[in-house]
């Protein structure tokens, strides 16, 4: 009687163990990112260092690099890609383009105009699926990043995907401004959060697709592989061949070595 | 009932999803940091470490020393004007100082001249050959700066000769052509003279925008030979620059370090023989330097650091890609610098307690002083001595007087004593981080509960929140 009782209580008791989410971190040990559609599941991140993802395994891992800078002033000046960046052969890219609004910063048509057909010369880039808008937009440049958006989508080629960075509080928002963007997703950067630090609750449904996570913020970043969203790494210096190792393995590195 | 439990259990299993269960997460405050570059630049040290970054560590070092920053030097370091290269680029090349409308200037030079406006706008930038999607600047500042101050020097020179002067601006317009992909080549001209001298070096430079750097670098070092010719000095450093752009755009994934030395040892001969580009020769000696020979570029960024420096941000720039990038195997040679001599000291401070002490009696620079008290393995009285003879107005005072409490043994007589100092900081306003620095020591030092909690508050310099769960 008492043996029964016994086991009674430890099927309950791995009944809850496993509610109380730890069957998360164990299914994490099991893990093949898989794919996204036609991307891999998790995409690298390559900034404005020098990389070297040679080593990357490109049936695991996508890139999503940096290929310009786009100084939105008075006038907008273009800074295109300067470091070196090499990848595997066949391996699934999209280029990434950041707007930086400054000081001065003029919102009319030409500066729309002429941001816009930068964004659509990096998606003319060779061997790019898409391409990726990065700006963090403040709510009086809002008008003009959607604007900015809608002239990229117009003149995108089909088949190339329109994607933007999005801070995780423009994703919580169930009826937020990015309602109305024409874009096919927006990754919600779940890093760099100050004080807000931690996961925040999705509800614009652009967002729901893929998070963005950081290596030097392991606790977050390691859990982002439980879910079944696509998964943005970004680190926060160069890539390593002991990372992409990791990476190739089904691991989300940790790195301690911090911003340059 | 049992049946119910067990399928209760599975339910519960089988329900369960993956969840986040890490968190929740919590901003950490930061007591004790480095101070701003900022408060160095001006004076304020606060208590000096060797972990300091390289910048912090190496303006430290000047404002110990006494050779106070200048205005210029700060304006320069604070400031964004004065953007310095990032020895990461390939096809790296010194920049003119803030000459952010140099096209414009040629653009506007060359309409009032010809009488016509031409397209503006034109790209500088050309694909790393064999990369897809990382570039360079190919065409920088200076070439608009130099082709714009030609172009009106010419046209005043040789006013009575439009077609010479026409020809030799669509020769610029060749040469840049190129900048993005290549494109047009200068024509050959016969005549007059001062063409033939002004087309030979727009084909080269030609050339050199068009990557083609073996050809560029001929006809270079062809002028450079011409004492006649006036691009003569410049073509000389131009065939360093050649050999620069071809090691670093050459292969996809490292410079050829052979002909990179080459490069330095043109440049160091442009450099020893002074003249109007002895001072740029110097610059991309050192970039050659960071990368085949870190020693000597160690020793000349140390030296030139040293004292007030017109081109001190890109130094500290190259310096902390030097000391941050591994494989420099060998640093003691760069010790000939008194400033290399020094950060190395206080980065690894148990190897050079007699080093330090040695050099602060050779040179009496209280920077020493500071190495010596950071290395000393136990109290030596000479130095205590010393440190406590600083006064209060030295920028040294607070880290000296650190280390000497830092010295004694725990007690209420210490703890006395590093809080009679503490009060006089937070009376004389001093920063925060030196503060609280004080307060740390004060609570070691305390004996009894009462003061070790007394002692407890300070005020944050700043948030961590690098969650490393």
């Amino acid at each position: 009687m008492v043996g029964r009782r016994a086991v009674d209580w430890a099927v309950l008791g791995a009944g809850l163990f496993f509610a109380a989410g730890l069957h998360g971190d164990l299914q994490a040990g099991d893990r093949a990112y898989g794919m996204t559609g036609d991307a891999p599941r998790v995409i690298l991140w390559a900034w404005e260092e020098p990389e070297d993802l040679r080593t990357a395994d490109p049936r695991q891992l996508g890139v999503a690099f940096l290929a310009e800078r786009v100084f939105v002033a008075k006038d907008v000046s273009v800074v295109p890609r300067r470091q070196r960046i090499l990848t595997p052969e066949g391996m699934w890219a999209e280029a990434v383009v950041r707007i930086e609004a400054g000081r001065d910063f003029e919102d009319n048509a030409a500066t729309r105009k002429r941001t816009a057909e930068a964004v659509l010369d990096a998606a003319q880039l060779s061997g790019v699926r898409g391409v990726q808008v990065d700006f963090d937009a403040l709510e009086s440049q809002r008008a003009f990043y959607a604007d900015v958006l809608r002239q990229v989508r117009a003149g995108l080629p089909a088949g190339k995907r329109l994607e933007m960075t999005a801070l995780v509080s423009w994703c919580s928002q169930q009826q937020g401004w990015m309602r109305a963007l024409p874009v096919d997703a927006a990754v919600p950067m779940f890093f760099r959060l100050g004080r807000h630090v931690g996961w925040w609750g999705v509800r614009e449904p652009l967002c729901e697709g893929s998070v963005g996570v950081a290596i030097d913020e392991p606790a977050i970043a390691n859990e982002s592989l439980h879910g079944s969203q696509r998964v943005y790494v970004f680190a926060p210096r160069s890539w390593t061949a002991e990372q992409l190792t990791e990476l190739n393995e089904g691991t989300i590195p940790r790195d301690r070595r911090g911003a340059r | 009932m049992r049946r119910r439990k067990w399928a209760l259990g599975i339910a519960v299993v089988a329900l369960a999803v993956p969840g986040n269960s890490c968190g929740p997460f919590f901003t950490g405050m930061v007591f004790v940091h480095q101070p701003d570059l900022e408060d160095v630049l001006n004076g304020r040290l606060g208590v000096v470490h060797g972990t300091f970054s390289v910048s912090t560590l190496a303006m430290s070092y000047r404002v110990l020393s006494g050779v106070m920053p200048t205005a210029a030097e700060k304006t320069s370091v604070l400031g964004q004007a004065d953007t310095p290269q990032d020895p990461n680029n390939p096809g790296y090349s010194v920049r003119a100082n803030s000459t952010p409308n140099a096209m414009n200037a040629w653009i506007a030079e060359r309409a009032e001249v010809m009488h016509e406006t031409s397209d503006a706008g034109l790209k500088t930038d050309s694909n790393v050959p064999g990369q897809q999607w990382d570039t360079y600047e190919n065409c920088l500042n200076d070439a608009f700066v130099n082709a714009a101050k030609t172009l009106a020097t010419r046209a005043r020179d040789h006013s009575t000769e439009p077609a010479e002067l026409a020809e030799w601006v669509n020769g610029q317009d060749a040469v840049f052509s190129n900048c993005n992909t290549p494109t047009n080549m200068p024509a050959v001209v016969q005549k007059p003279d001062w063409l033939v001298k002004d087309r030979a070096y727009q084909t080269a430079a030609a050339h050199f925008y068009r990557a083609e750097f073996d050809e560029a670098r001929k006809e270079f070092e062809a002028i450079a030979a011409d004492r006649s010719s006036p691009w003569h000095a410049l073509a000389d450093y131009l065939v360093g620059r050649c050999l620069i752009r071809q090691a670093t755009l050459a292969q996809p994934d490292k410079a050829d370090d052979a002909m990179l030395k080459q490069a330095g040892e043109q440049f160091a001969r442009v450099a020893k023989g002074g003249g109007q580009y002895a001072g740029p020769a110097t610059e991309l000696l050192n970039f050659v330097d960071l990368r085949v020979n870190p020693d000597a570029a160690a020793v000349r960024l140390g030296d030139a650091m040293s004292r007030p420096d017109t081109r001190l941000k890109q130094h500290l720039v190259d310096l902390s890609y030097l000391l941050e990038h591994s494989g420099w195997p060998n640093q003691e040679e760069s010790r000939k610098s008194d400033l290399m001599d020094w950060m190395l000291t206080m980065q690894a401070p148990a190897k050079g307690p007699e080093h330090a002490k040695e050099r602060w009696r050779q040179t009496g620079n209280v920077a020493w002083l500071v190495a010596a008290m950071s290395a000393a393995q136990s109290p030596d009285p000479e130095l205590l001595r010393a440190a406590a003879a600083v006064p209060y107005d030295s920028p040294a005072w607070a880290t000296l007087t650190y280390l000497r409490l830092e010295t004694l043994p725990a007690g209420s007589a210490a703890r006395a004593e590093v809080e009679q100092v503490l009060n006089e900081l937070v009376q004389k306003k001093a920063s925060p981080h030196a503060v609280n620095e004080f307060t740390i020591l004060a609570r070691q030092k305390a004996d009894r509960l009462e003061d070790f909690v007394r002692l407890a508050p300070m005020e944050p310099v700043g948030q961590d929140n690098d969650v490393s769960g």
